[in-house]
């Protein structure tokens, strides 16, 4: 089990200064500016729980899971993993965790893939027996046995990231920390890689925390979602109820004829978002607010529409406009 | 204990496959070492040549050649670099945090690896290079063996020796590495490095050379003197502690000439260059531990 308690960081950074002369200044100044990563969160996850940890760029999400591999050291509070501090008993909590991080391979570059694997047996132990077990799991849903023997720095994107999930994975660790595993990826290497994801939670009850900005990553794995904004965690909770949280949100698109003046849509008052294309409006509003008849109505009178879709809004635009609402 | 470290043995293998298939690269290494060797021996001769003394700091001119081919053989076989650049790059890529996220010591993997690689030096070229100096040296006479006992007392403590030098050799790339996460500066670091064991460890010109009194007892004092003059000594049948500018007391004022003597002192060379390889060590260990704590480690 996985609990935050009153998690902090605060990087302190050295005021730099431009320019050349700027340079040498700040090699002798002792002013820093201080920016509070992660602001005091609290959270539990239980195992076997696939939670997606979500917000926007620099909300605080990597800091976070920084902390719960034991990576980095929290400024205050305390990250528990099984009742361990993971940056004080780093080697210890090592076996219990995997780790991908989107960006950085975990892979040894210049040697073949399966001799990775090899050193990872050897370095977590894993008996053959179990290491055949796994290995042959992997090929079943990440299919890596047809670049295997290649040398990892041959690898394409979506083959290299299938290689880091199995590779985190080879030693069956109780929790997978996910930090954008789907980052570049094709639609269908996506799918092969939230496929393999479900099946290890669902075979061997791994915890997976997962950081990612595609919502349909979200949608097809997460039970339960943590929003962090500027460090601040607003919502936590199942995923089902995040579109109802902040209102009953719906989405009208609209095929007009025409170009259209809509500055007339501004009429409702801010009871709407919208975006305007070539020749489609998208309306965004909140149904408990204004009605979706009165939209309708104004779409048919007002803007000339020859088509209509309604549909519940999509998580993005939740976030969206959770975050656009946490910014007024 | 041994299944303790069986998991850092794919580093020792990766790493001995890699220098080996670089192996092109260690004899274009040689040549040079032994071209430059050459120039030096050159200017020995001719110092030597000009010289009233036939001893000169406690060597004569066979002693000083001799000297000079097995220092540098030697210095070539604990000599390793690639822990300082490896721990800099994961540094600066941020691999680092791929690595501490697994059950295994930073620095003992990079012992590991480390000891790949010399694992190729030492056996297919030290050894043969060793051998062969040897034999042709005392073939022509620069080399004396004062008697059997001696021969094996001098092998043997310079196995050892071999052995500490290459993990305190270890021990200050490591350190060095280290110390990258405090300064972001790697360039030069290496350089300094190299050139600073290579100068003060007497494979340049031997201690006893240097200028000044106080000057040369502070570099005996220093781990390098263990790490390439100390092991080359004894081999050679020399006890260092007979030389100027020693901080410690040899045997041999004590029990007079003799192999007790020789042995004695060899055994000393072993227990202060195995101190300093621990503290060495330690310091890395400890700078690692602190560095981590502070580590930031960018992107997200």
């Amino acid at each position: 089990m996985i609990e935050v308690i009153n998690l902090t960081k605060v990087f302190r950074k050295p005021v730099r200064q431009e320019g050349v002369f700027g340079m040498f200044k700040t090699l002798f100044s002792r002013k820093y500016e201080e920016t509070t990563a992660v602001n005091s969160i609290n959270f539990k996850i239980n195992d076997g729980e696939i939670v997606g940890y979500i917000g926007s760029n620099g909300a605080g999400k990597s800091t976070t899971i920084k902390m719960l591999c034991g990576i980095l050291m929290p400024t205050s509070g305390k990250v528990l993993i099984d009742n361990e501090e993971p940056y004080k008993k780093r080697k210890k909590i090592a076996n219990k965790i995997g780790v991908v991080f989107g960006q950085k391979t975990q892979l040894w570059w210049d040697i073949a893939l399966i001799e990775t694997f090899k050193i990872l047996k050897d370095i977590y132990q894993i008996s053959d027996q179990e290491y055949e077990e796994r290995l042959s799991f992997i090929n079943e849903v990440l299919g890596i046995k047809e670049f295997i023997n290649q040398p990892v720095r041959t690898l394409s994107l979506g083959q290299r990231m299938r290689a880091d999930l199995a590779a985190s994975w080879i030693h069956n660790p109780e929790i997978l920390f996910l930090d954008e595993p789907t980052i570049g990826l094709d639609v269908l290497v996506k799918q092969k890689i939230r496929d393999a994801i479900k099946l290890m939670n669902e075979k061997y009850h791994t915890t997976v925390i997962l950081t990612t900005h595609d919502m349909t990553d979200i949608e097809n794995l997460c039970s339960r979602v943590i929003l962090i904004d500027k460090g601040n965690i607003i919502y936590d909770g199942p995923l089902s109820n995040i579109k109802h949280k902040f209102g009953d949100l719906r989405t009208v698109e609209i095929r007009t004829k025409k170009d259209l003046d809509i500055d007339s849509l501004d009429h409702f008052d801010n009871l709407v978002t919208y975006t305007k294309n070539d020749c489609s409006i998208s309306i965004s509003f909140d149904n408990d607010k204004i009605k979706l008849e009165t939209i309708v109505d104004y779409a048919f009178k007002h803007l000339e529409a020859t088509d209509m879709k309604i549909s519940e809004i999509s998580i993005e635009q939740v976030v969206k406009s959770i975050l656009a609402k946490e910014d007024k | 204990m041994a299944s303790k470290l069986r998991k850092y043995f794919p580093f020792f293998k990766a790493n001995m496959m890699s220098v080996l298939s670089y192996r092109f690269n260690i004899v274009v290494w040689i040549i040079v070492t032994a071209l430059e060797v050459m120039a030096s021996l050159f200017l020995w001769i001719a110092v030597y040549k000009s010289s009233l003394e036939p001893v000169i700091n406690g060597f004569t001119m066979k002693e000083m050649i001799t000297y000079m081919v097995f220092a540098n053989i030697f210095s070539f076989t604990t000599f390793a670099s690639g822990t300082m650049e490896s721990v800099t790059d994961d540094v600066k890529e941020g691999t680092i945090a791929m690595q501490i996220t697994k059950p295994i010591s930073y620095q003992i993997r990079f012992m590991f690896t480390t000891l790949g690689g010399l694992f190729i030096q030492i056996f297919l070229f030290g050894f043969p290079m060793y051998i062969i100096a040897y034999v042709v040296f005392y073939c022509i006479g620069f080399v004396s063996i004062t008697s059997i006992y001696q021969l094996l007392i001098s092998i043997i403590i310079f196995l050892l020796l071999i052995v500490i030098s290459c993990l305190t050799n270890e021990a200050i790339s490591f350190f060095t590495g280290v110390l990258t996460f405090y300064t972001n500066a790697a360039f030069g670091l290496n350089q300094m490095q190299q050139i600073v064991i290579a100068f003060l460890s007497g494979t340049a010109i031997p201690i006893s050379f240097f200028p000044g009194d106080i000057f040369k007892k502070i570099v005996n004092f220093l781990p390098f003197a263990g790490m390439v003059q100390n092991p080359v000594l004894i081999l050679l049948g020399k006890s260092p502690y007979l030389l100027e500018g020693n901080i410690i007391p040899s045997a041999y004022s004590y029990l007079g000439d003799g192999l007790l003597s020789f042995a004695l002192d060899g055994i000393i060379v072993v227990i202060i260059a195995s101190f300093w390889c621990v503290i060495l060590s330690l310091f890395g260990t400890i700078l690692f531990n602190q560095a981590i704590k502070k580590v930031t480690v960018h992107g997200g």
